[in-house]
């Protein structure tokens, strides 16, 4: 039983990332928010990675890659390789820093969003030899990113049907 | 799955793998990650109720783009034909003892940049070492005939290191006519670039003894020997104007500056015969709105999550016939190219993405012939007016307009860019007339970031054709 309910939240979890990543890509388009939208994935990333199991982590930051990929046009390697050095620098961390308190969250998801933005604007400008990464329009997204975190980071833990992947002890 | 606990150098050292795949990826190991992202095209349904809001916008943009198609590619199809026209010669003592057979540029060959392959209207009579000219210019020699595709022949271009070929410079009085004696030299391969070139190219000059001459018209002038007959028919193309330039230290350098861009702009080429080589050649048909030769693909979603990109994911993937590098259109309307490629799904890059490549095509305003503008690259789109940003380096020769001002033009794609058919509308702009490296700005029909129904080049009545000749 306990085994059908995790799977069902992973299933969930794919669901929340594919919607998350849906709005953010129309937020991107839209006039309003343009560079400066927050990576609303890299919060869900960070807020679930704050409370999973440890053993979990791996498969979270595959999902979350998978999520990214179906609104994005970066090569699928390069977005899984982030995701997952996102997972290893978390696993760094977390004997030094509480990754659920609000601030750290706020924080490694601002790092987060400009770290991966920034690698994947490293390679396409690789693969393609055109123009210089644009550092300085990352840094928005960085910012309202770490803003968003803080501001709704510790509710997106608690989307509907992702309880059974909650874990206390991390 | 204790990845991270007990096996954590071993992950990194595979972060580091997968770091460096991505780069520069494998395609056995791209397949294999193909695997794992296939649920992409299902999640991409998944979320279609966000667009129904704004499905009656997209299908009025589909529309509007339609009901210009057709005067759109009634103008590109004249254009295109005017330019296959521009590539022959036009003085009449060219055109005299020799066949002409048309052909064009179709990418530059695989790990040789002074190398073009050509696809030409019949192989009838064409054997190695025949000349290529465009319109009354010299630009090489055939190479050989492709084993592979039966319209296709390989050009090695006077750009190429180990390229010789006699020619002679003359003087030009100032009303532009010939005077004085005739020099005899040999040019092939590229000159010495210097500073202020900013990547403009030059040919280059192999033991000239100029006598003095500094500037003149510099043509080929093959001699009459008894193994050179097929060379011969090359006599009297141009190849440029002779410079002479002071470079460091005091020292001259001659040169010859081509009015032809011989990095990316040789679109529409002929292929010169003896005359008793066969028929009169017809000039190929533009292929480029035949419906046969593209694959209806759906984009599933509207932008891209990573706000410096302009991309969207296609409905159809290498199962459906899409392949890297492909024009994506609607009507006349370019709207991108394929990027990365999956069994079920496909990346659309956009024009406003950074890295795009494009041969382009410009109509200028007053002029009825297009010019061959060669590459452009996208810099991206700016946010604040729409307009799309290209980097254009300017290798030919432009008139600019009263007052030094720039010259507005429609731009179209044009050949030598594999996958892309030549003839479909980009956008328009103002185009600078120096010779240098340059931002330009296209304005691009708003409309054509809304469309959802496109279609992708495939070639594919190309290919039937070809292997229907091939069986004959």
């Amino acid at each position: 039983m306990k085994s059908y309910s995790r799977f069902l939240a992973w299933l969930l979890v794919v669901l929340w990332f594919a919607w998350i990543h849906a709005l953010q890509e129309r937020m991107t388009v839209s006039e309003t928010f343009a560079l400066a939208t927050p990576d609303l994935g890299m919060v869900l990333f960070i807020g679930l990675l704050g409370v999973v199991k440890k053993d979990d982590v791996f498969l979270l930051a595959i999902l979350a890659a998978i999520g990214r990929k179906s609104f994005s046009i970066d090569p699928s390697l390069a977005i899984l390789c982030g995701f997952l050095s996102l997972a290893w620098l978390a696993s760094v961390l977390r004997h030094m820093v509480e990754l659920s308190s609000p601030l750290w969250r706020g924080v490694l998801t601002a790092v987060g969003a400009c770290g991966l933005a920034f690698w994947l604007e490293i390679v396409r400008f690789l693969r393609s030899a055109s123009s210089m990464p644009n550092i300085e329009a990352l840094l928005p997204v960085a910012f309202t990113s770490g803003l968003t975190a803080l501001a709704i980071g510790g509710f997106v833990i608690y989307l509907p049907g992702l309880s059974p992947l909650r874990h206390k002890e991390w | 799955m204790r990845v991270l606990g007990r096996r954590r150098s071993t992950y990194l050292v595979l972060l580091i793998l997968c770091a460096v795949l991505s780069v520069w990826p494998i395609p056995l190991v791209h397949r294999a990650i193909d695997l794992l992202f296939v649920p992409t095209r299902i999640i991409a349904e998944l979320v279609a109720p966000l667009s129904w809001a704004r499905s009656s916008d997209v299908r009025a943009a589909e529309v509007s783009i339609d009901r210009v198609a057709r005067d759109v590619r009634g103008s590109a199809a004249r254009l295109l034909s005017e330019e296959q026209l521009s590539a022959m010669p036009t003085r009449p003592e060219l055109l005299i003892g020799r066949r002409r057979i048309h052909g064009e540029v179709i990418r530059r060959s695989r790990g040789n940049l002074d190398a073009i392959e050509v696809r030409v209207s019949t192989t009838e009579g064409i054997v190695p070492d025949l000349p290529v000219v465009t319109g009354d210019h010299y630009i090489g020699r055939v190479l050989r005939l492709d084993t592979n595709d039966p319209s296709l022949i390989h050009v090695g271009l006077v750009t190429g290191a180990d390229f010789c070929v006699s020619v002679a410079a003359t003087a030009l009085d100032w009303r532009g006519e010939p005077k004085g004696q005739d020099v005899p030299f040999v040019v092939g391969g590229l000159a010495q670039e210097i500073g202020e070139d900013d990547g403009q190219l030059h040919l280059a000059l192999h033991n000239p003894i100029l006598r003095g001459l500094e500037e003149g018209r510099v043509f080929v002038s093959e001699p009459a020997t008894f193994d050179s007959e097929l060379a011969q028919l090359s006599r009297g193309f141009l190849i440029g104007e002779l410079q002479t330039v002071i470079v460091k230290g005091g020292s001259k350098l001659q040169r010859i500056q081509s009015p032809l861009d011989f990095k990316s702009g040789l679109f529409q080429v002929i292929v010169l015969t003896p005359e008793d080589g066969g028929a009169e050649a017809r000039l190929l048909e533009l292929d480029t709105f035949v419906d046969g030769n593209w694959v209806a693909a759906r984009a599933m979603t509207r932008g891209d999550v990573t706000p410096t990109r302009e991309g969207r994911r296609l409905s159809k993937g290498a199962l459906g016939g899409v392949e890297t590098g492909r024009a994506v259109a609607l009507g006349a309307h370019l709207i991108g190219r394929v990027g990365e490629v999956s069994s079920l799904t496909a990346d659309l890059q956009g024009l406003g993405d950074p890295g795009v490549r494009l041969a382009v095509l410009a109509k200028i305003d007053g002029e009825s012939v297009p010019r061959p503008m060669g590459e452009i690259v996208s810099l991206g789109r700016d946010r604040e007016d729409g307009t799309l940003r290209f980097r254009w380096t300017c290798r030919i020769d432009l008139q600019a307009g009263p007052r030094g001002a720039p010259l507005r033009a429609e731009l179209y794609t044009g050949s030598g860019e594999d996958g892309v058919p030549r003839g479909l509308y980009i956008g328009l702009s103002d185009l600078p007339t120096q010779r240098d490296t340059h931002e330009i700005r296209v304005y691009q029909d708003p409309e054509v970031r809304d469309l959802s129904h496109l279609f992708v080049w495939t070639g594919a009545a190309r290919a039937r054709s070809l292997v229907a000749e091939g069986e004959q």
